[in-house]
């Protein structure tokens, strides 16, 4: 496919994503007027409703008063300079909060992705050496136990074994309070605070990408030049990781892309099993509170990065292999 | 003459009738043994009978009211008395297993039918008519697929109740896409078939060759899916009792792990048997779909 053809591929991607977002932006604004309850209830959060003063501040401030095609505009407009509304119950900007703990979210999850391919591949490659073996059974089975539990339940169940009966791992959050640890020790203390988290986190997706890998596995072993390295007399494991591999691998790029809202989805519930500090946590607590200010911008950030993540797939895909070009059908 | 040569039409129809349930008979006879050997797909059967027998017969099997509290004394480890012991308020744990399957499996096959519904519409618009209402429906299958769906689950079912009505429509309307992109290509294939071009030939609607031809030869994806779909939603549901969102009067396995989260270091059984419970289910319904993607796919399974 020729450059030019590429370049608008892409804008047209981009195109997708921004258009994408600004529907999400509306359904957004669209939650909190329909809902039950007057807006400035959804917008200040219930536990402003004994502050008149407050209410009345805030409905100015959102031009509560003003038709709502015009106050649908000033939502956008508030959006776009990175305003997503005031936290009555933290006291605080939302996206200050937000921004706060991005960071642990983006440190479980990646590492999370990082095990489930890491992993996946691995397995699904041994998996597909021999089918239908001891190990291939194993795995298959494995596999669908791994895209059957649900992951807080696991993750209860490694606190249970791992932290309450063996006392091996700590049973949750992300650091040693009051530990005051400083350099090695405390990179130490976070990974083996991230250790259960990412293992939870990560199953699903594991077992999605060992399942896959093992299919693609097996039609790309069946293939001529396959047949081809294996008559030169090139080792096993050069035939299944070098060339076997490269182009079983394509597909699995593609699951992760659209593994990406699942795996933050699950963060909400990993984060909320280990109390680690992360968004996900953040919006659990949201909704304990009824914080929708706090809810609503979590939704925003969260869709956002989703979005983003997508595209940025889609553009790695699109330059890995020429073949594919990106459409919007399929 | 007249009502004679409507009577031989009617019989003829009747005894056509009845031959169609005598291949549908032999079609399904002649299919379950194919399946048997298919020891997971059994054991995923199995399941699935299994928990429908244990959420019909709930009131049967455990007469205690779930939701009770002080049925005995409180965090009681598994006896004969409790099987799976009692919570931190002396509920029933073992009436809970019971009763909660009920909940999980009407939400389950309730999300699992609505959404197989919208899916299949939208999938099989989009694949017969191609051209721009393809495009159109394909770019809201796409966008809907990169929502981070499981958030604007819980948004919703938070800013309008938790009850199980408002679940089962949200869940639906977010787990659709992945149907309606594998219908549509089942369906962008099977209009190019030749019975397809002979139904036309003879003048047959759209509508007639959607219904009589095409959606018979792409059942047997939609059975499979659906079925997939039933242990997706099992699985969100949990996901939403877990973190406090479900309809607080019913019981259900994903509350039960709620309350059992604060007293994993003392009560053990309270965690343990509703997450076998939530697995079971899901892993059965799982195990049928993979099972009848093999017997209705042989071509995939070779690879």
């Amino acid at each position: 496919m020729s450059r030019k053809g590429l370049l608008k591929q892409i804008l047209f991607k981009c195109a997708f994503t921004l258009l994408t977002i600004l529907i999400i932006v509306s359904v957004n604004f669209a939650l909190i007027h329909l809902a039950p309850g007057s807006p400035v209830l959804m917008i200040a959060g219930e536990a402003a409703m004994s502050d008149p003063e407050y209410l009345i501040k805030m409905s100015k401030y959102y031009g509560l008063d003003k038709p709502i095609i015009e106050q649908y505009f000033l939502y956008l407009q508030r959006l776009f300079v990175g305003d997503l509304g005031y936290s009555w119950r933290y006291n605080e900007r939302v996206a200050v909060l937000i921004l706060e703990r991005i960071p642990a979210t983006l440190l479980l999850t990646v590492s999370a992705m990082v095990f489930a391919v890491f992993f996946g591949i691995f397995l699904g490659v041994y998996a597909a050496r021999r089918p239908y073996s001891t190990v291939d059974n194993l795995v298959t089975t494995f596999v669908l136990t791994g895209y059957s539990i649900p992951i807080f339940w696991l993750g209860l169940m490694l606190i249970l074994l791992f932290s309450v009966n063996l006392g091996l791992l700590p049973i949750g959050g992300m650091r040693t309070i009051g530990g005051n640890l400083t350099g090695f020790d405390y990179i130490l203390d976070v990974l083996a605070h991230l250790l259960l988290p990412t293992v939870v986190l990560g199953t699903r997706t594991l077992a999605l990408v060992a399942r896959l890998t093992r299919a693609n596995m097996l039609y790309v072993l069946g293939l001529d030049y396959i047949v081809t390295a294996r008559s030169k007399g090139l080792s096993e494991r050069r035939i299944l990781f070098k060339h076997a591999l490269k182009n079983a691998f394509l597909p699995v790029i593609t699951i992760i892309g659209l593994q990406v809202p699942w795996i933050l989805g699950g963060a909400l519930l990993t984060e909320t099993t280990f109390s680690w500090p992360g968004m996900g946590r953040l919006m659990y607590e949201s909704l304990l509170t009824r914080d929708y200010p706090l809810i609503m911008g979590i939704l925003v950030v969260t869709t956002i990065v989703v979005v983003a993540a997508n595209l940025l797939v889609d553009i790695a895909y699109a330059f890995i292999d020429p073949r594919i070009r990106i459409t919007n059908e399929g | 003459m007249r009502d004679e040569g409507d009577k031989l039409v009617c019989e003829k129809s009747v005894m056509l009738k009845k031959g169609r349930i005598e291949v549908t008979l032999y079609i399904l006879r002649s299919n379950w043994k194919r399946y048997k050997k298919n020891k997971a797909g059994v054991l995923g059967l199995f399941l699935v009978f299994f928990f429908i027998v244990v959420a019909l017969g709930a009131p049967l099997i455990s007469r205690v009211d779930p939701l009770r509290t002080m049925v005995g004394p409180p965090s009681v480890q598994p006896s004969l008395t409790y099987p799976m012991g009692t919570d931190d308020l002396g509920r029933d744990v073992f009436s809970g297993f019971v009763h909660g399957a009920r909940i999980s499996l009407f939400v389950g096959i309730m999300t699992a039918l609505m959404s197989a519904g919208i899916g299949v519409a939208l999938g099989a618009i989009a694949g017969y008519k191609g051209g721009k209402i393809d495009s159109a429906i394909m770019m809201i299958t796409n966008m809907f697929l990169v929502v981070p769906s499981f958030f604007l689950c819980l948004v919703i079912v938070a800013v309008f109740g938790a009850t199980i009505g408002n679940v089962i429509v949200v869940i639906a309307v977010l787990s659709w896409p992945s149907t309606a992109r594998l219908i549509r290509a089942d369906f962008m294939s099977l209009k190019e078939t030749e019975f397809v071009e002979a139904a036309r030939a003879i003048g047959a609607s759209d509508l007639d060759i959607v219904l009589k031809e095409i959606l018979p030869n792409a059942l047997t994806s939609i059975i499979v899916n659906t079925s997939l779909l039933v242990a997706n939603s099992i699985l969100v549901m949990a996901g939403l009792d877990f973190l406090g969102l479900g309809d607080p009067n019913v019981p259900s396995w994903g509350k039960m792990l709620m309350n059992a989260q604060p007293f994993l270091r003392q009560s053990w059984w309270m965690a343990l048997f509703p997450g076998i419970a939530i697995l079971l289910t899901v892993m059965g319904y799982n195990l049928v779909g993979d099972g009848l993607n093999d017997l209705l796919n042989p071509r995939l399974k070779e690879r």
